[in-house]
């Protein structure tokens, strides 16, 4: 009688193959296998990384192509500059009044572009330039994710880093989403369509309409609306270009001859995994996102007057924030404008100055 | 895994499918061989082939199950892959006007220049007023978005 035998353990060919195999297998991993490992997840960046490139490389060609209408060559090259120009943020070892100087250094830097694309193409309206800068931001933004991976790759494999491979795999899936939601920005920018990030914008364009509107500051408009007996300040970017305005300096220069009983902000805000699209969050604080300095600015005037913070974040993801605006994000515009209307008769009395401001980026949104 | 909504992302895809295109059916190739050889295993495995040896047949026989299951899988996750792309593809923007005059609403797809609170299109119920500067009896868009603007999966 055959007693059961381990693998390969009876004295058949298939049995001497299988043992020769597994003893094979055996040394292959002791030896190399954390080196086939370090392959397999370098040929996954490497792969990820071919696809930045063409993201990167389309997303070049769809900017130039789309203005080749306007047929001037410099455009093109100035293209090809802008994705390596360098904005240096101040030094912030003193902090203090590092905000003004970042503010200034950051309006410099699109004072420049603005005005070379404008020397490039001088018959462009306003709208189209700002437009123009989104898309270029948008290539900016996929170079610079291309950049910086290639980077990262090409250290990992120089110095065959186990864990910086392994962090550079684990952060991968979220670039390349946060790529992807770039890429599909084009669309809408190259076109002028409202975006996720305009629905603040849009809530206050909504309630701005039949006001009579003026410019304030840098690319703000404003109007105001007596609802209910409230003084309501309403503003937002001007559109329709892609413009985010500067309401940090819209508010400084009103509050200087207005007292503002409460300040309402109304902005698109980041929701997280499994959150719904479009929901409203109420709270408290300057509800606005960049770089902060114009945050920093309303914190100030709020702080300085007592003038309570109130803000509103319609929910959605980065990819819905730079695409085109979708239903969701509508019907969450349609509900925080109600909601807005209601929060304003709420909370001031009559006879208050009341200040909405819809922050974002306000292209395809005119007022 | 690009959306395919956006046209420059369509040319990528186009882009990533030239390559894709030779191996794609080099992949069904390979998964057509793996097939063979499982069932091979498979069928060696249950009719013994002239063993009398027990281990080996059933390890035959697991390997061809591994193998065939495996190869389902593949081809099931290749085609929820395809019906992914192709179903991401048929998103389009909208735009609604609105008449401010007898409040006729109407939606077709967006066109280069619409923006919300512009001019849209002549209302086609109000008449036509003679010495019209062109504007009075246009529409206004009230809003612009993306058609089953629904770009997530739901989890
Ligand atoms: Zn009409």
């Amino acid at each position: 009688m055959q007693t059961p035998l381990f693998l390969g353990q009876d004295n058949t060919d298939i049995g001497y193959i299988i043992n020769i195999l597994y003893i094979a297998m055996f040394l292959v991993l002791v030896f190399w296998g954390e080196k086939i490992q370090t392959r397999i997840r370098l040929r996954d960046i490497e792969y990820a990384l071919e696809r930045l490139r063409l993201m990167r490389d389309e997303s070049v060609k769809f900017t130039k192509e789309k203005l080749k209408k306007y047929g001037r060559e410099e455009i093109n090259r100035f293209l090809d500059n802008y994705l390596e120009f360098v904005t240096i943020p101040p030094v912030d070892m003193d902090p203090a009044g590092v905000v003004w100087k970042l503010d200034h250094i950051v309006k410099t830097a699109e004072d420049r572009v603005r005005s070379e694309i404008k020397q490039i193409i001088p018959d462009l309206d306003e709208s189209h330039v700002l437009n123009i800068m989104n898309l270029f931001e948008a290539s900016y933004a996929l170079n610079y994710y291309y950049k910086v991976v290639r980077h990262y790759y090409i250290l990992s494999k120089k110095t065959s880093s186990y864990i910086l491979i392994i962090q550079l795999q684990a952060i991968l899936p979220q670039v390349m989403m946060e790529a992807e939601a770039y890429l599909g920005a084009l669309q809408a920018f190259s076109s002028g369509q409202p975006i996720g990030d305009g629905a603040g914008a849009l809530v206050a364009a909504r309630l701005m309409r039949g006001g009579e509107i003026f410019d304030i500051e840098r690319d703000n408009v404003c109007t105001v609306k007596n609802i209910q007996g409230r003084r309501v300040y309403f503003m937002k970017a001007k559109g329709p270009g892609g413009a985010v305005g500067t309401p940090g300096d819209a508010l400084m220069k009103l509050s200087e001859k207005e007292s503002f009983k409460m300040i309402f902000m109304v902005d698109a805000g980041l929701k997280l995994e499994g959150e719904k699209t479009g929901s409203i969050a109420e709270g408290v604080g300057a509800i606005i996102g960049g770089i902060g300095t114009e945050k920093y600015k309303i914190e100030e005037v709020a702080t300085k007057k007592a003038i309570p913070l109130y803000g509103m974040i319609i929910k959605m993801s980065l990819k819905e924030a730079i695409t085109p605006m979708t239903k969701d994000v509508l019907n969450g515009v349609e509900e925080a404008h109600q909601l807005l209307l209601k929060r304003i008769v709420e909370k001031s009395s009559e006879g208050d100055t009341v200040m909405v401001i819809g922050v974002g980026n306000t292209m395809g949104i005119a007022q | 895994m690009v959306t395919r909504w956006a046209s420059p992302s369509r040319r990528v895809s186009a882009l990533e499918k030239s390559p894709v295109s030779l191996l794609v059916p080099f992949y069904f190739f390979l998964l057509g061989l793996l097939i063979l050889f499982s069932l091979i295993l498979l069928v060696q495995g249950v009719t013994g082939a002239g063993r009398n040896d027990s281990v080996t047949n059933m390890l035959f026989i697991m390997t061809g199950l591994t193998g065939l299951v495996s190869t389902f899988y593949m081809i099931r996750r290749y085609q929820l892959s395809v019906q992914k792309t192709l179903k991401e593809r048929k998103i389009v923007v909208l735009t609604v006007e609105e008449c401010s005059k007898c409040s006729y609403k109407a939606v077709r797809p967006f066109r280069e220049g619409d923006y919300v609170y512009g001019y849209g299109e002549e209302c086609p119920r109000c008449p036509k007023s003679l010495g019209d500067t062109g504007v009075e009896n246009r529409m206004v868009i009230t809003a612009i978005y993306l058609e089953g603007g629904r770009q997530e999966e739901r989890y």
